[in-house]
């Protein structure tokens, strides 16, 4: 275990030297820091640090820099401020800046530091723990959901090979697409290491990139993403409606041809709005929208109503269907 | 994609645990003209199937392995006993420590569960053009 203690007043340093030793034991290694060198070295070093006493007011920085500055190298690392100078609003500002406790210099209070700093430790402690045991268990979580999912996509692909007829095995694998659609925005999810958005710019690119790469026939794509980073409950209809959107696309657009061009736009909308739109070179809309067969365009209905976006559907500028999804902020 | 003419048949170990996703592997696999060997459920029943078919060309190996020798390991004393081979890992999990683990030995690709089909087919090709078997003329069925 080592201690780092920031502060000015060789006689405090040694005073608090004492009482640490006391309270954590002689083997401790507590490292006395007077000026900004000893600082960074210490920082710099591979040894870990496990707890700063710090003074608020010091010569060369004061308690709030050194904090950060320790935090930088070692961000749970607790802290405790050991200041003669204080009163009530910087113990306040101590607090909130993220120290675990504050504690005047006095002789009296010499018993309290010993006690704040072993709280402080304990709390940081029972805090790493905590987080180790949630990373496991999303860990776990995550390895389930994907091989669960990885099983139905299997599952389904079995059922398809054992269906005869051609449309009933294509919905089959329209299915599997969106399965693997939601699988893949998950990935993205759990990637970010944030719980709350999603990247759904780069979502976005490996999904056109997976379902291009199984049509046989030569699509040109363009993007044009910006970058968007969305609410999960956001992010999950508008992938499944991206997904219908691409693969209707692939589907209808190039009807007979062996080529096509697919382009594709994400840009951010205000505050939390964003539009999406996909449009290709293909033979165009064909009639209204409405008589366009197939759950697709259900779904991309039906979702959209819930995220309360708009669809609009017509020719775009290059003669073919264009998609615009316009998400309000 | 590619098409049958200029498809390449690999002969591909397949490891995994999960027998349904061993077979899902297998399935996209024979579709695509190659032969599966295996699947193999653990570490030891793919060495075993190593050292009854020597051409073998590449290896698809899920990460998480029953006994104590994973995905990771197995890579290795693949190598060990019979030299390098192209591999491809496919994990469920997404413990980032697994990932760097597996990077390190080189692997052709690592996907992630679900399996994207065209991802594992494309990884198979870069195996076949560099073990220059893509000239070799074979043709799916």
């Amino acid at each position: 275990m080592r201690i780092l203690i920031a502060d000015d007043d060789p006689d405090i340093r040694a005073l608090a030297v004492r009482v640490l030793k006391q309270e954590f034991g002689d083997e401790t290694d507590i490292l006395e820091i007077p000026d900004r060198l000893t600082l960074d070295r210490a920082l710099a070093g591979e040894l870990r640090s496990d707890l700063l006493v710090s003074d608020y007011s010091l010569g060369w920085a004061d308690g709030f820099a050194i904090l950060a500055a320790v935090r930088a190298a070692y961000p749970d690392c607790p802290a405790v401020m050991f200041t003669g100078t204080g009163n009530e609003e910087l113990a306040v500002r101590a607090l909130k800046a993220g120290f675990e406790d504050y504690v005047v210099k006095s002789e009296r209070q010499l018993r309290r530091l010993a006690v704040a700093c072993r709280t402080a430790v304990s709390r940081a402690a029972e805090r790493s723990a905590y987080e180790e045991n949630r990373d496991l268990l999303m860990q776990e979580l995550y390895h389930r959901l994907h091989n669960n999912l990885q099983l139905v996509i299997g599952l389904m692909t079995f059922t398809a090979r054992d269906v005869a007829d051609a449309d009933s095995r294509a919905k089959i694998e329209d299915l599997s697409r969106r399965v693997r659609s939601l699988a893949s925005l998950q990935e993205q999810l759990y990637r970010g290491r944030d719980w709350r958005s999603v990247d759904f710019k780069a979502f976005l690119a490996g999904l056109i990139d997976n379902l291009v790469a199984l049509d046989t026939r030569s699509i040109t794509v363009s993007l044009q993403l910006e970058e968007v980073r969305l609410p999960v409950d956001l992010a999950v209809p508008l992938s499944l409606i991206a997904n219908e959107m691409v693969t209707n696309t692939l589907r209808h657009a190039f009807a007979s041809r062996s080529e096509g061009q697919l382009k594709v736009l994400l840009q951010p909308r205000d505050k939390q709005g964003v539009v999406l739109e996909i449009a290709d070179d293909g033979v165009g809309p064909t009639g209204a929208e409405s008589e366009t067969p197939g759950l697709g365009i259900g779904l991309v209905r039906r979702l959209a109503r819930q995220i309360g976006a708009e669809v609009a559907f017509g020719r775009g500028k290059d003669g073919g269907t264009r998609w615009r999804v316009t998400v309000p902020a | 994609m590619t098409g049958a003419k200029d498809r390449a048949r690999l002969r591909v170990l397949v490891v995994d645990d999960e027998l349904l996703i061993a077979d899902y592997v297998a399935l996209l696999l024979e579709d695509a003209g190659h032969v599966v060997i295996g699947p193999a459920g653990n570490a030891p029943e793919a060495l075993d199937l190593l050292q009854q078919n020597t051409a073998v060309d590449a290896a698809v190996l899920d990460i998480k392995l029953p006994g104590r020798m994973d995905g990771i390991a197995l890579a290795g004393e693949i190598v060990r006993r019979h030299g390098p081979l192209p591999i491809i890992f496919a994990s469920g999990s997404g413990d980032p420590t697994t990932r760097q683990r597996a990077e390190a030995t080189a692997p052709l690709a690592f996907l992630q569960k679900p399996i994207e089909p065209d991802a594992l087919l494309r990884a198979l090709l870069r195996a076949a053009s560099r073990a220059g078997r893509t000239a070799r003329g074979d043709t799916a069925k």
